[in-house]
């Protein structure tokens, strides 16, 4: 959830949003490209230089300053 | 104004365009602000099967922006129904709706029709941590990075190698290396997705065209808020733009106002005026896709509780549910 707060007439007003689904990639390092068939969050280390790169899905629904992801 | 009155708006441009029509509005109402956004494309698939192949599609846009890939998604979506396809611009259409213009034969503006530029912010896990929210990343503007660059180069008289790759470290030393190649592969994307979009015009523009609209609409604006009316969009960007007639001109603006007054766009969405209670349910939409054959909104849903603690008098909106819906047929 993501958290946003307004202020009507003095009074405090805060807005729960879902946030947007994220898909994890984990980049391995000797292929260079995504594994795909992992469970997140079991990942198998499987050497030092894989790493985990979060990537949000974005939807229609845009209730605070656009912050996660490639936008016009 | 109900749905039956707005087919009459729909219907009558629908008559003096001699094409399908389909209206596309992402709200920017305070709080239930929506985007042109990829979970749209089904719902145009939707109206565009139900229509089936035909001579001409208009679209009519009312949209902040949105998400970089779509506007090619949709715009190969409906080019798969007509051969024959146009935006009718009431008033906003900025950023990734501008984007989406690119791919129309014609782009008919009024006279409050205003257009953006199309210089992306990217956003990776590699970007800077936003100290106010340290799960969130801050957007790095693309031009911003090129014109720092461009700074250096013109300004503060940076030409020799190792003074540049000064420059470069420096950058790099904010901005982590691969957020910058994320930076930088975002500057070809728009620039190749601007010309391709350009290219499905049913008439071929030459290519010192489609590179002179690109260029100003990438990095010659210098602002990304710059609202870009039709004189401007015609006669200096060369875009293929149409002036309606008034009667035309009267028929889409009073379909935007109709569109403005459902949606509330002038004025924030604040649930708690209609809390009965301690805890009310409500239900709120925040965009639309609409033609003579249908309509789907995008429903924000959720409760809204009064709460005592931490301070009194405070209230709570939850949105729990937010996505499109199909409200008729």
């Amino acid at each position: 959830m993501e958290e946003h707060q307004t202020f009507f007439k003095s009074r405090k007003v805060s807005f729960s949003y879902p946030s947007d689904d994220v898909k994890y990639y984990l980049i391995t390092g000797d292929s260079g490209y995504p594994l795909a068939d992992f469970v997140f969050p079991g990942i198998p280390a499987k050497n030092k230089t894989s790493f985990v790169v979060p990537e949000r899905i974005t939807n229609t629904a845009y209730p605070i300053q656009e912050s996660q992801s490639n936008s016009l | 104004m109900a749905r039956q009155q707005r087919i009459e708006l729909i219907r009558s441009i629908s008559e003096l365009r001699g094409s399908v029509v389909i209206c596309y509005i992402t709200g920017d109402r305070e709080n239930v602000s929506t985007r042109i956004a990829p979970d749209v494309t089904q719902v145009f698939y939707r109206h565009l099967e139900m229509y089936g192949n035909c001579q001409q599609i208009d679209l009519f846009l009312y949209t902040r922006g949105g998400d970089v890939l779509t506007p090619w998604r949709l715009a190969h979506l409906i080019r798969e129904y007509t051969p024959r396809f146009n935006v009718l611009v009431p008033y906003r259409c900025y950023s990734a709706g501008t984007l989406l213009c690119l791919s129309a034969d014609e782009i008919v503006m009024g006279k409050m029709g205003e257009l953006g530029p199309i210089d992306p912010s990217v956003v990776n896990a590699f970007n800077p941590q936003d100290q106010n929210n340290p799960s969130a990343r801050i957007p790095v503007n693309i031009e911003d990075v090129y014109s720092y660059l461009a700074l250096a180069g013109e300004k503060a008289g940076v030409c020799s190698n190792d003074q540049q790759v000064k420059a470069f470290t420096l950058l790099a030393e904010r901005i982590h290396p691969l957020a910058l190649g994320n930076v930088h592969r975002n500057y070809m994307l728009i620039r190749s997705l601007a010309k391709r979009l350009l290219a499905m015009h049913q008439q071929p523009l030459k290519e010192g065209r489609i590179e002179h609209i690109v260029d100003n609409l990438t990095e010659k604006l210098y602002a990304h808020n710059h609202m870009i009316p039709r004189r401007e969009a015609a006669e200096e960007i060369t875009l293929a733009v149409k002036i309606p007639d008034s009667k035309l001109e009267a028929l889409m603006w009073s379909l935007y106002q109709d569109y403005a007054n459902e949606l509330s766009l002038t004025e924030p969405f604040n649930p708690a005026e209609h809390l009965r209670g301690a805890k009310s349910e409500f239900e709120v939409i925040g965009g639309y896709v609409e033609s003579l054959k249908g309509v789907d909104a995008f429903v924000f849903s959720g409760i809204i509780e009064r709460r005592d603690y931490p301070e009194p008098g405070q209230v709570h909106v939850s949105i729990l549910k937010q996505g499109w819906k199909t409200l008729s047929p």
